[in-house]
């Protein structure tokens, strides 16, 4: 299980390739592999966003992504998991997290990829602070994550 | 006895510094801190706290020594 907070932009598909070719050298039993990867969007709520800051609590905030990474470890049977998030500015298109999830088979890789982004959402420090033509504001809450029709 | 408490994102600003040493007595609980630290202000709807890097109610009692810390719902990911 690899978690980080990150304060340089991150290169996604890069990482996760080569986390997984990692896995994959000393393990042939991976049947299954999910990735989410969130971007900043460059609207909100109708309104040109430029940039954002994303402010974050030093000590709390890297325990609760090691936190929610172990949690979905023990709900599900997985091999890894890889869970990046980033800090500081980030501009359009940038990405904000990184997630990977790797198991036998696959609902536990999907299932858990889901569990791990709706989670961390709620229950890790960290806030928007968005960059708009008319200020900065701050994000005062996230867009629901699981609908009723998400199953 | 003295107890470090920080504030972060728009609790930050509500507040006007992000953190402060705060003297306070024992056994006072989170909810007690919040009054002295903010001069009684009315915490913000949704408003959160942290007991030395994890989550708690505001009914958590404090002892010395303790950093806690008061934020508004995140918003990452």
């Amino acid at each position: 299980m690899y978690c980080e907070l990150v304060s340089e932009p991150l290169n996604p598909y890069e990482t996760l390739e080569q986390y997984d070719q990692h896995l994959r050298s000393s393990c042939s039993s991976i049947g299954a592999c999910a990735n989410f990867i969130g971007n900043m969007r460059d609207v909100n709520d109708s309104k040109s966003v430029k940039s954002m800051l994303l402010e974050h609590y030093p000590g709390m905030t890297e325990k609760e992504l090691k936190r929610v990474a172990n949690d979905a470890c023990k709900k599900w049977d997985l091999v890894d998991v890889l869970l990046l998030h980033r800090v500081g500015r980030v501009y359009p298109n940038d990405a904000i997290v990184v997630i990977g999830t790797w198991s036998i088979h696959r609902a536990d890789a999907f299932e858990s990829c889901r569990y791990i982004m709706e989670i961390l959402k709620s229950d890790v420090p960290i806030w928007k602070k968005e960059q708009r033509i008319d200020g900065e504001h701050w994000v005062s809450k996230n867009t629901k994550g699981y609908t009723e029709n998400s199953f | 006895m003295l107890v470090k408490v920080k504030f972060f994102a728009s609790l930050a600003d509500y507040i006007g510094r992000p953190e402060m040493d705060v003297d306070v007595s024992e056994g006072i609980t989170i909810q007690g801190v919040w009054e002295l630290a903010s001069d009684n202000k009315p915490i913000p709807e949704g408003s959160l706290c942290a007991l030395n890097h994890s989550h708690v109610l505001f009914s958590e009692r404090i002892k010395k020594g303790d950093e806690i810390a008061f934020f508004p719902p995140m918003t990452g990911g």
